[in-house]
């Protein structure tokens, strides 16, 4: 009423009052209109990290880049989205990350060092002079010297490992150094989705797009975070694929006032280099999967969440037989020069290529069987969540004997207490276990950790969330991390070469995330 | 004379309660005439788009108006802050971005009257001939 009676003074004060009252309501009016119908909106997220691990030099994690034990300064993500809502019906959406490799410093890699300077020479002309032969004969055969063959382990592999074994003989002493780092800037493609709203009920998706499961999977962004860590089933050894290309139904359903959110899709599956996923050879190729969640009104709009997953994940190889023949070049003047440094260190003889036979071959046809539950609630300041989630894989190219599995669970505690309006500090207890089996028998299934006599890790955060202004939140965490052995498996290489101190870690992390 | 003086009293509060701190007014070629707020919350949350069968678009008042802190209190049970910080974490998953926010309610009514489909939060009495007020159940 008070507001009403302000308005009618205003128009009883006169008509220029009033006429400049009804322009600017209208020039606003029009703006805000307009605003509301070209929507093409951009925003994003950044963030910038440090890193400070305390391990063992023999810590296994160090050579597959998990864990290194220098600081690490560096910008971790620049994601820039936009956003393209024509009309009430249509929306795409594009994400980009403008620096994925930036967490290559993370990493500390590992090659081989021989302890005679001469050797490891060898060891390299070898490995480098076996690689242009079989690619100079590929060309000279009239074959495209395609990334694919450069890399078909059938044809190379057999030749360095001949080649090593030659080298290497009597050799015992490996030992592991850092590779020499790199920070190359690249541009990745989150995501790239097209929606068609149809109904609140019913969206149709297609395109790149994150896969609907659980919590974290999807809420990716650091600023939507509250640890620094990601778990490590999504973030490291992605148990759902962390991406889809195909179509997707979705939509938002009501039963009373609990929210149902639900997603299924059909996709080509789990992403990933040099396999030829993008041919759908047969119908048995196509991957699927779906979630579902429920926000429970009257238990304060508890979450809980279910997710599924069936894919198929193929290796089709191109497969070179190589003819090639043990030459007895030891002592053999008119060996190519580029063989001649080696030739003190072979045994009794060196690999020369003959003919080439070439096909194509499906080497690996993994069927993915993921399943995952979550749960989260909030009662006051306190949040809870967590998540449990599973795979079993079956490799049916080896007639469907070979499986692997993996299994992981995670737990997150907070208490959010808002100082004042401006910044609200959010401590949190997380705690994680990945545990995998059997691997071995799926060889190219991205944990890729099969060489290491491991049956999985644990590990633990205590950490501080503060936001300022909302889109600005400085991060700090120290974590344990617990590498659980396996002694029924094991590679040669690291048999008893750990200690207890070997499988343990720890860190200290901080991260900045300004959402714009 | 009392009986009167109480029964007056109680009619007040009851129309107090019904009138609340805030009204929503609706572009007239929106068909419904009444709004829950479980579908407030769902439309000033991005999960729905619809009244009915009729789409609506939302418009929020700025969080400076006493308007707004009682809506988003009653109906999402949020501070303006847990409100911003919502639509940012909203944006960065991709589930799309924050009503169009008007800074008086003036404003709202007078983009409401225009727009079609606009559903707008603005102050009791705000409501003019070229908007809908809708009664909320």
């Amino acid at each position: 009423m008070l507001h009403r009676a302000e308005s009618t003074a205003q128009v009883g004060s006169g008509s220029t009052t009033l006429r400049a009252t009804i322009g600017t309501l209208l020039a606003l009016g029009l703006a805000q209109i307009a605003q509301a119908q070209s929507n093409v909106k951009v925003y994003g997220f950044g963030d910038f990290r440090m890193s400070k691990s305390w391990i063992e030099d023999n810590n296994l994690l160090i050579p597959e880049g998990y864990l290194n034990q220098e600081l690490n300064f560096y910008l971790g993500h620049v994601n820039p989205y936009f956003d393209w809502t024509p009309n009430d019906h249509v929306r795409a959406l594009v994400e980009l990350n403008l620096n994925p490799q930036a967490t290559v410093s993370d990493g500390a890699g590992m090659r081989l060092r021989l302890s005679d300077a001469g050797k490891q020479e060898a060891l390299n002309v070898i490995t480098q002079a076996i690689t242009g032969q079989v690619i100079q004969s590929l060309m000279a055969q009239g074959m495209p010297a395609s990334q694919a063959m450069q890399t078909a382990p059938s044809i190379a592999k057999p030749m360095i490992d001949q080649a090593y074994a030659g080298v290497l003989a009597n050799e015992e002493t490996v030992v592991r150094e850092p590779e020499s780092r790199s920070r190359t800037a690249e541009l990745e493609l989150v995501r790239a989705q097209f929606d068609a709203h149809i109904t609140d009920g019913l969206s149709l998706r297609v395109g790149r797009f994150l896969t609907p499961v659980g919590i974290w999977s999807t809420d990716h962004g650091s600023p939507v975070i509250l640890t620094v860590q990601q778990p490590y089933y999504i973030s490291t050894i992605p148990i759902f694929p962390q991406v889809q290309e195909g179509a997707m139904a979705f939509g938002n359903l009501t039963m009373g006032d609990n929210d149902i959110e639900y997603a299924m899709y059909l996709s080509k599956g789990r992403e990933d280099d040099n396999k030829g996923t993008n041919r759908i050879v047969d119908a048995d190729d196509l991957s699927m999967g779906g979630h579902a969640n429920i926000r429970v009104a009257a238990l304060g709009g508890t979450r809980f969440g279910a997710s599924g997953y069936v894919g198929r994940q193929r290796t089709d190889e191109m497969w070179g037989t190589a003819g090639y023949e043990l030459g007895l070049l030891k002592n053999d003047p008119n060996a190519p020069a580029e063989l001649q440094p080696m030739l003190p260190y072979l045994k009794n003889d060196t690999l020369w290529l003959d003919e080439f036979q070439y096909s194509r071959q499906r080497t690996e046809s993994l069927r993915e069987m993921c399943w995952g539950v979550d749960f989260q609630t909030k009662i006051g300041q306190f949040g809870f969540q967590a998540e449990v989630s599973g795979v079993h894989i079956q490799n049916d190219a080896t007639g469907g004997n070979a499986t692997g599995s993996a299994f992981d669970y995670y737990v997150l505690g907070s208490y959010e207490q808002p100082i004042n309006e401006a910044i609200t500090i959010t401590p949190y207890l997380f705690f994680e276990r990945l545990t995998w089996s059997d691997q071995e028998n799926v060889p190219t299934w991205s944990i890729g950790l099969g060489s290491f006599p491991l049956e999985g890790f644990q590990t633990g955060s205590i950490g501080l969330n503060t936001s300022f202004w909302n889109n600005i939140r400085l991060k700090t965490e120290y974590s344990l991390v617990w590498l659980l052995p396996d002694p029924q498996t094991g590679n040669p290489i690291y048999q008893n070469k750990f200690t207890e101190d070997d499988l343990f870690g720890q860190s200290l992390q901080g991260q900045i995330t300004v959402a714009f | 004379m009392n009986t009167k003086i109480f029964a007056s009293l109680v009619l007040a509060a009851a129309l107090s309660t019904w009138a609340g701190d805030w009204a929503v007014v609706v572009n007239p070629a929106v068909g419904a005439a009444s709004v829950s707020k479980a579908d407030l919350k769902r439309i000033f949350t991005g999960k729905k788009g619809t009244i009915g069968s009729a789409k609506v678009v939302p418009i929020m008042l700025a969080e400076s108006n006493p308007a707004a802190v009682a809506f988003l209190k009653e109906v999402l049970g949020m501070t303006p802050e847990e409100y911003k910080k919502y639509w940012i974490d909203a944006q960065i998953k991709g589930q799309g971005t924050a009503p169009m926010t008007q800074k008086t309610p003036a404003a709202a009514v007078a983009v409401a009257g225009e727009l079609p489909g606009a559903l707008a939060v603005v102050a009791p009495g705000a409501a003019n001939a070229s908007v809908k007020e809708l009664k909320v159940e």
